[in-house]
């Protein structure tokens, strides 16, 4: 606890600021710019794999290829399974995704621990399902989002080491 | 005795007592050479012996700097140069590639950017700390109930049981 009562970061010397916040549960802001980062992430991922396949197919049938069309069915399906496994992987090796280490995010369990592999597939999938459910974030008292209610993880800042 | 007689070689007449002259001038001239030689060698040697330490001993009594900046124009010295001959004598790529070699620019460049990448993602986190506080601060405004946002005082992991 911060003497005085400090409610601001930009209260505290610049030594401090990022010291003093490590460990506290994130918010809605950081929590959602991680999102948009690994969106982003995501999308480019997918671009290129939709690349891979048009590549195979081009070298499977040159003469009559042209550009794959996949249904609206198959483009959810595909980014659902990218999404989820990309969370999930994420998850479970680091507790971070790319945008969790771009804005100094990470994902644990209650007590403080690395989400093992179930938890982590759990969170992912709710994440793809439902990402309309991190809004609860900005209104919960302890900031968590409706996939960490139902999973048991918590989201905290934890700076990568050396950014401190 | 008196007469005078021919020279055997050149045919001419030739004096008897100039011919004793210029035996003595040989004989004393053969004597003298070792003796001037060796003299001048023991010279040369005792000059090599004492001159640099006499010169030693001067240099270290006198600041040729500032008898240079006293005396010398060095401005004008400096305008009487031929710069243009200078660096065409010099082979500028070659020295150029060698304090390239020397310098490892690509770790520079890449320890720089970085250094620039690091201060704004670390501005970029705080700033969004700041925010995550304000939407907080405005929700907790919104209903009867507050959360506390003190930094420091924010719920860990182990009290959401």
């Amino acid at each position: 606890m911060v003497a005085g009562g400090i409610r601001r970061v930009s209260d505290l010397p610049p030594a401090l600021q990022a010291h003093m916040v490590q460990g506290a549960r994130a918010g809605f802001v950081s929590r959602m710019l991680a999102n948009v980062i690994d969106f982003i992430g995501l999308f480019v991922a997918l671009v290129i794999e939709y690349l891979c396949v048009a590549a195979a197919v081009f070298l499977w049938n040159p003469r009559s290829f042209s550009f794959p069309a996949p249904s609206l069915i198959v483009a959810i399906v595909v980014g659902s399974v990218t999404s989820w496994i990309y969370f999930a992987v994420c998850w479970m090796t680091t507790g971070r995704t790319y945008g969790d280490f771009v804005l100094g995010l990470r994902v644990i369990d209650r007590k403080g621990r690395r989400v093992h592999a179930a938890r982590a597939s759990a969170r992912a999938a709710a994440c793809v399902v439902a990402p309309i459910g991190i809004v609860w974030v900005g209104i919960d008292r302890r900031s968590r989002s409706v996939q960490d209610i139902l999973c048991g993880t918590v989201v905290i800042y934890d700076w990568p080491h050396g950014a401190l | 005795m008196g007469a005078p007689h021919r020279d055997e070689a050149g045919g001419g007449m030739a004096v008897p007592g100039q011919r004793f002259g210029s035996d003595v001038v040989v004989a004393v001239g053969a004597l003298v050479r070792p003796v001037w030689q060796a003299g001048s060698s023991l010279a040369g040697r005792a000059a090599d012996a004492v001159v640099p330490k006499v010169v030693e001993a001067l240099m270290s009594r006198i600041d040729l700097t500032e008898i240079a900046q006293k005396n010398l124009d060095l401005d004008q010295l400096a305008a009487s140069l031929d710069y243009d001959a200078i660096v065409d004598r010099l082979d500028l790529i070659r020295r150029a590639n060698f304090v390239i070699d020397g310098v490892d620019l690509p770790q520079i460049i890449r320890d720089s950017s970085m250094g620039i990448t690091s201060e704004a993602v670390r501005g970029v986190r705080l700033q969004t700390i700041e925010a995550d506080q304000a939407v907080a601060r405005f929700v907790d405004h919104l209903r009867p109930w507050r959360r506390n946002t003190e930094i420091g005082a924010a719920p860990g992991p182990s009290d959401d049981d």
